[in-house]
């Protein structure tokens, strides 16, 4: 049996599939980002059960990616469980008129029904069932109320192929249906709902959006430094430390296996950054360094999407992203892209236009470092002074702007307007919340970990057979004339095609000044997306507009990395 | 002044309004009707971002962001009325 979840976008269809199959999805709160559907399994009546999760649509006439997923998927469901928001019912109503037109059992889960309560909605039920002909069930998704009943009425859904009705007449059904089943009593704000809407008031939005973006980076810089002093580094070195060092010792005797296996020794001690050995560098960056910033950015990340702040700002920020040729909602993938840029590109999707699609890809690839790299920033040339990593991300900031404006001058075709439904705020239960951090800190180690143990062999291999002192002498001008690098530096570069954050570590031995440090951070950063960044943007726009992009990532990497090198830093 | 059709645009914050037309290519009227702005529905224009930037208007309980350019394209007839509550301060 597949049983099907439809609904219109934040009625809730995301976090009742997770109540129904007791397992999460990533369930962005903005529209658009459903499109990769997520199934899983319910028991319904003794019976094994499939649930799918079909895209947030207002109607199934709905152009787009969005509607037309939900379209083909609706074509072979055996029940569809309809998510209507109880505070929005006129307008929900309009699916589920529609949904009821199509030969398939239906049954309508009332969810947000608290807060209908709570604003002076009264909806009779009994009334709406009779006139809908088919079962309603209040629910309460966030906090499991009327699931289990949900569940036990799945199996009287009804199939009532109604005929098929026009736009009008489906408007006036609607309006008879409210007029009888719901009346509306009037009300004032609450202190809550006035300060909700001070987050899309022009100036106490612009200054609460500020306190946000500070807030978030740091709680992510700071909270990560505190995992990794006080968790990651007692761990590695009173756990780990003895082992590989028994291990070390063991095979001192075959220096092949132990370069290999552990790295290069200093003064005899194992360095777990700079060993370069796959039990101690290979392991060391990934867990040590970037998890800890990886957990901090993902819990931040989930707090501003479950809460439903985002769409806020994207607002806030859609005069400015006019000037760069996006609407304002394309601040969502590139915050995205501070996490991982995979993900980032991907939810580019949601924007209309190639132009913008574009614009919004190639200033993430250049301008936006991921939070491998900035774990590593942070802490090779934190060590150095704060200021340098400001003047990183600043530089950063000044590209992504310059570049913005260029791009949008100079790509063809159009802009389209901002159109979004602002979400009432709400708050996800902690369990839901703590299950999506741990979804994607796995989807990092899973990603992460197997490209390090691979790599760091690789990279270590071919030092030792002479590889990179080849290309080394040969990249020399590039590399020590302008960039004002030692020319070891090269070999940094080429490895941040498989892992930024393995790169950085690269240059840890080299001995880098402040200065060299902030020119080869910038430049690893805008010079050239990691290997699955490139894959992403190869599919989704296609290797012309990929060339371009490269092609503006080169020359502008090139060229801000040498006037940094010119600038007394 | 008071039955005149204007465009969301011209409204001014806190303002309220009836939909009499909506102005646009079949793909955006559809986009708009199933969002909740139809002819006839009441909505109150909430706010506004500085420099031109997009208008938060509010149709039953449901607030929706939008462009200048789509809000010159949705006409409305102010009926005098004004929400305290939603004034844009």
């Amino acid at each position: 049996m597949k049983i099907l979840l439809a609904g219109n976008p934040g009625a809730g269809k995301s976090v009742l599939f997770s109540r129904l199959t007791g397992s999460l999805v990533t369930s962005d709160n903005f529209p658009g980002t459903a499109i990769g559907f997520s199934s899983g399994h319910m028991r319904v009546a003794n019976q094994n059960a499939d649930v799918i999760d079909t895209p947030g649509v207002y109607s199934l006439g709905s152009s787009g990616q969005a509607g037309e997923v939900a379209r083909k998927m609706l074509r072979d469901g055996d029940i569809i469980v309809n998510v209507v928001n109880a505070t929005n019912l006129e307008r929900d109503l309009y699916l589920t008129l529609e949904l009821l037109e199509e030969r398939i059992p239906i049954i309508v889960a009332l969810n947000v029904w608290d807060d209908a309560r709570h604003i002076g909605i009264e909806i009779d039920v009994a009334e709406l069932e009779q006139m809908l002909g088919v079962p309603v069930v209040p629910t309460v998704a966030t906090t499991g109320e009327g699931i289990k009943y949900l569940v036990e009425s799945i199996p009287r859904a009804v199939m009532r192929a109604n005929p098929a009705a026009t736009r009008e007449e489906r408007w006036s059904r609607i309006g008879e249906i409210i007029g009888q089943a719901q009346k509306v009593t009037h009300r004032h704000h609450t202190l809550g709902e006035s300060l909700a809407d001070a987050t899309v008031r022009p100036l106490p939005g612009t200054i609460i959006a500020l306190l946000i973006a500070i807030a978030v980076f740091a709680f992510v810089v700071y909270g990560g430094e505190a995992i990794y002093k006080f968790i990651a580094q007692p761990v590695f070195n009173a756990l780990w430390l003895p082992i590989v060092s028994a291990i070390s010792n063991l095979t001192a005797g075959v220096p092949f296996l132990h370069d290999i296996l552990i790295g290069r020794l200093f003064d005899g001690q194992i360095d777990f950054v700079e060993s370069w050995g796959l039990l101690t560098t290979a392991l060391y960056v990934p867990f040590a360094l970037v998890l800890p910033y990886i957990i901090t950015f993902y819990f931040a990340l989930g707090l501003l999407e479950d809460t439903g702040y985002l769409p806020r700002l994207a607002v806030m920020i859609d005069t400015i992203m006019h000037r760069f040729g996006m609407h304002g909602y394309a601040i969502i993938p590139t915050i995205l892209g501070f996490g991982c840029n995979v993900p980032a590109m991907l939810a580019t999707r949601v924007l209309e236009s190639r132009k913008e699609r574009f614009i919004a890809m190639t200033l993430i690839a250049i301008a936006v470092p991921c939070a491998s790299l900035q774990a590593l920033i942070l802490g090779l040339v934190g060590q150095h002074g704060f200021q340098y990593v400001a003047i990183i991300y600043a530089t950063l900031l000044t590209v992504w702007i310059i570049i913005g404006i260029i791009l949008n001058r100079a790509v063809k075709g159009f802009t389209p307007e901002l159109l979004i439904e602002i979400h009432p705020y709400r708050l996800m239960p902690w369990k839901l919340m703590m299950e999506k951090l741990w979804i994607r800190v796995r989807g990092f180690i899973i990603e992460a970990v197997p490209i390090m143990v691979i790599a760091v062999p690789i990279i270590n291999l071919l030092y030792l057979i002479g590889v990179f002192q080849a290309i080394t002498d040969f990249t020399a001008p590039v590399v020590s004339g302008l960039l004002g690098l030692p020319k070891e530096a090269v070999a940094a570069i080429f490895v941040a095609f498989f892992r930024m954050d393995a790169a950085m570590a690269l240059l840890a031995p080299l001995e880098l000044s402040a200065k060299q440090l902030v020119v080869s951070s910038v430049v690893l950063v805008m010079f050239f997306p990691c290997i699955a960044t490139l894959m992403i943007m190869l599919r989704e726009m296609g290797w012309k507009s990929l060339l371009i992009a490269l092609g503006i990532m080169l020359c502008s990497g090139l060229a801000v990395g040498a006037l940094l090198n010119l600038l007394p830093i | 002044m008071a039955n005149a059709v204007i465009s969301l645009s011209n409204m001014r914050d806190g303002q309220q309004a009836l939909v009499s037309t909506v102005e646009g290519g079949r793909g955006l009227v559809e986009k708009l009707t199933a969002m909740g702005i139809r002819p006839g529905k009441r909505i109150t224009r909430f706010c506004s971002m500085y420099l031109h930037g997009p208008i938060t208007i509010r149709v039953d309980n449901v607030q929706l962001s939008l462009g200048r350019g789509i809000a010159d394209k949705i006409f409305v007839i102010p009926d005098g009325l004004t929400d305290e509550d939603t004034s844009c301060r």
